[in-house]
């Protein structure tokens, strides 16, 4: 009799044991995959970052629109910074906050806090510029 | 269910199919686990890998568009791109390390040029990130 009810309190004891554990497994694993999600999104931005400034520096329908792209030349990374307004819209549709050439500062907007930042190597006047995208928040 | 369990000649199939399946739940959810960490990863790496492949195409393009045939501006124009990666260039057979401090070098990320320049000489660029 007395052997039985030890038994059944080992019984619920590593009953529980198992419970936890396997508990403790489950959260540590949502836990884990709700950041691994956050870091993938955030990754997948940067990518989209990566390639829409990519696309403002080397396609001619955006800044690689200088005069001698008119004579079915298109040659990347030489910007025309005059038209850098015409696409505002999708300045702000990508969340680009600041643009720098060198150190001078030619678009910015109303936010400052800069998530990430991009710098690409062009040329305007026949010199080479550093372009700096910012990101914001 | 615990004396069943250590018991096992005494315990019923069911029971210990139930514990076999708990454990093979920890054993897949761990599994997943490993599995996005590494493809989250690969993710961040690639996107750094595709930023210093940018900014070399960069160089190249500028370089060929401006017709640079000597190290130094090449090297100036490196540098402000890739203040602190190391790295290489070399025009023709001249070739020059980059922020380089005796490092072990590992994987290189490379491309080249070739142009004629206002000589009408034949010029080679090849830039390379050592990462």
């Amino acid at each position: 009799m007395k052997s039985k009810g030890q038994a059944i309190v080992l019984d619920v004891l590593f009953f529980s044991l198992c419970l936890i554990l396997i508990l403790y497994f489950e959260v540590l694993f949502f836990e884990n995959y709700a950041k691994e999600q956050i870091e993938n999104q955030k990754e997948t931005e940067k990518l989209e970052l990566l390639l829409f400034v990519d696309k403002m520096v080397s396609d001619c329908d955006y800044l690689a629109f200088t005069e001698i792209n008119h004579q079915s030349l298109c040659y990347q990374n030489i910007l025309d910074l005059r038209s850098l307004l015409v696409f505002e819209k999708e300045l702000k549709k990508n969340k680009i906050c600041r643009i720098k050439l060198s150190d001078i500062v030619i678009y910015q907007t109303e936010t400052t806090e800069i998530e990430l930042s991009i710098k690409r190597g062009i040329v305007i006047n026949n010199g080479f510029k550093i372009l700096e995208f910012a990101k914001c928040k | 269910m615990a004396l069943k369990f250590w018991n096992l000649q005494n315990a019923n199939n069911g029971q210990i199919f139930v514990i076999d399946g708990l454990f093979a739940l920890i054993f897949i959810s761990l599994l997943i686990l490993t599995m996005q960490t590494i493809a989250s990863e690969n993710l961040a790496k690639n996107n750094v890998e595709l930023l210093k492949s940018q900014k070399i195409n960069d160089l190249l393009i500028t370089a060929q568009y401006l017709k640079i045939d000597n190290l130094e501006t090449l090297e100036k124009n490196y540098l402000l791109l890739f203040p602190l990666t190391p790295g290489y260039i070399r025009i023709n057979n001249k070739r020059k390390e980059m922020n380089y401090s005796g490092i072990e070098k590992t994987t290189t990320l490379s491309n080249s040029i070739k142009y004629i320049n206002n000589s009408n000489n034949k010029i080679y660029i090849e830039i390379g990130v050592y990462s």
